[in-house]
């Protein structure tokens, strides 16, 4: 009995583990790059933040709002942080506390020297920082900037807007 | 004739005003011009004023940033190694207290108290050295050798190899002063880090 109550409670335990990783998940930098280059025309707003960067939280409403504006559109918002990877509960509790709704991912790679560059040659490290991809367009456009949303919204239309 | 005079004026004024300022900084190799900024005690610095000095560890940092803040305890430390080897740390604000209120003059005396910081710490109003120095983000350090020449810019880029974590494997800065010590130049001589972006004024 005693066993089976353990059993139970494990598996409920791993359950909300399994729920917890899948809402705050790890990605490294390849596999980011090869979910954008399998992306096909769905246009991808990859944001750079981190939960210590006070103009990345003030400039998340606006990313949440085009991603929700667009819902019916090839349009994917994600969330890309870049808290060290055992901050994973403290990003999840964040993302929780504000109620995001767009996919949250962590980066998990640890050289700056591999992973800034790579993702732009144009990138300080600073962030916020943008990245907009559409494989089906060979557009990849990155912007080291804090956006409002109507300089957001621009930047999108701007890329669904052009001709292959 | 006057009146092509006029125009070929007009012409160049609004060509002029067209071109956008070039945010190109300092690049590795070029010799820095000297500054004068107002440390937390209210006595300006130069590099001038450090006769003996091999070099400077030039640190764009501020109160606010995590990221540089997690950094305050290495660039004490680096200070006190590398003060006594002929290269100091000198920190400079860039941030514009009227946009974050927190990197305001009198909070940087009382950041540079709480740690006590060996090193000056500079205020830059309007960004005039950091927009020389082109730097972008919080913690971002410049490495100068003085020459013959002058202060020349060896090196650009992150303290050491972990911004996030606080437990560096590659001590950039510590590599590249053991280089210029050897006679060599640094390698890497630029790298990048995960930083804050600056808080730059507002244009009125």
């Amino acid at each position: 009995m005693k066993r089976a109550w353990i059993a139970m409670v494990v598996v409920v335990f791993s359950a909300n583990l399994a729920v917890a990783q899948e809402r705050v998940s790890l990605i490294t930098l390849d596999g980011l790059e090869k979910r954008l280059f399998n992306g096909g025309d769905t246009t991808f707003v990859v944001n750079f933040w981190a939960t210590w960067c006070a103009p990345c939280v003030a400039e998340m409403p606006h990313f949440e709002k085009l991603q929700q504006h667009y819902q019916s559109k090839p349009l994917r918002v994600l969330f890309v942080s870049l808290d060290a990877r055992k901050y994973q509960d403290a990003v999840l509790n964040f993302v929780n506390a504000k109620g995001l709704k767009n996919e949250v991912l962590i980066l998990d790679e640890r050289d700056e020297q591999y992973f800034i560059p790579q993702i732009s040659a144009e990138w300080s490290g600073a962030i916020p920082a943008t990245l907009f991809v559409n494989t089906g367009k060979g557009v990849r456009i990155f912007k080291e900037q804090e956006f409002d949303y109507q300089q957001l919204e621009r930047n999108y239309l701007s890329i669904v807007q052009q001709n292959q | 004739m006057r009146a092509i005079i006029v125009l070929l004026m007009v012409l160049s004024v609004v060509i002029s005003a067209n071109t956008p300022v070039s945010n190109e900084g300092y690049q590795i190799g070029d010799v820095v011009e000297d500054f004068s900024l107002k440390n937390v005690d209210g006595a300006n610095v130069s590099l001038a004023d450090y006769a003996d000095a091999k070099g400077f560890i030039l640190i764009f940092t501020c109160n606010t940033c995590p990221v540089a803040k997690g950094y305050e305890d290495r660039i004490i430390a680096l200070d006190k190694k590398y003060k006594a080897q002929g290269y100091p740390v000198i920190a400079i604000n860039p941030n514009d207290a009227g946009v974050e209120p927190r990197e305001s003059f009198e909070q940087m005396q009382q950041r540079a108290k709480e740690k006590e910081f060996t090193f000056p710490y500079l205020l830059d109003p309007d960004h005039v050295i950091t927009k020389r120095f082109a730097a972008t983000h919080t913690p971002h350090t410049f490495l100068l050798q003085k020459t013959n020449q002058g202060n020349v810019l060896q090196y650009i880029g992150a303290i050491d190899d972990d911004s996030r974590g606080g437990n560096p494997e590659t001590k950039f800065v510590e590599d590249a002063i053991a280089s210029l010590n050897t006679g060599n130049t640094p390698n890497p001589n630029v790298t990048k880090a995960v930083g804050c972006t600056i808080k730059w004024k507002k244009s009125s």
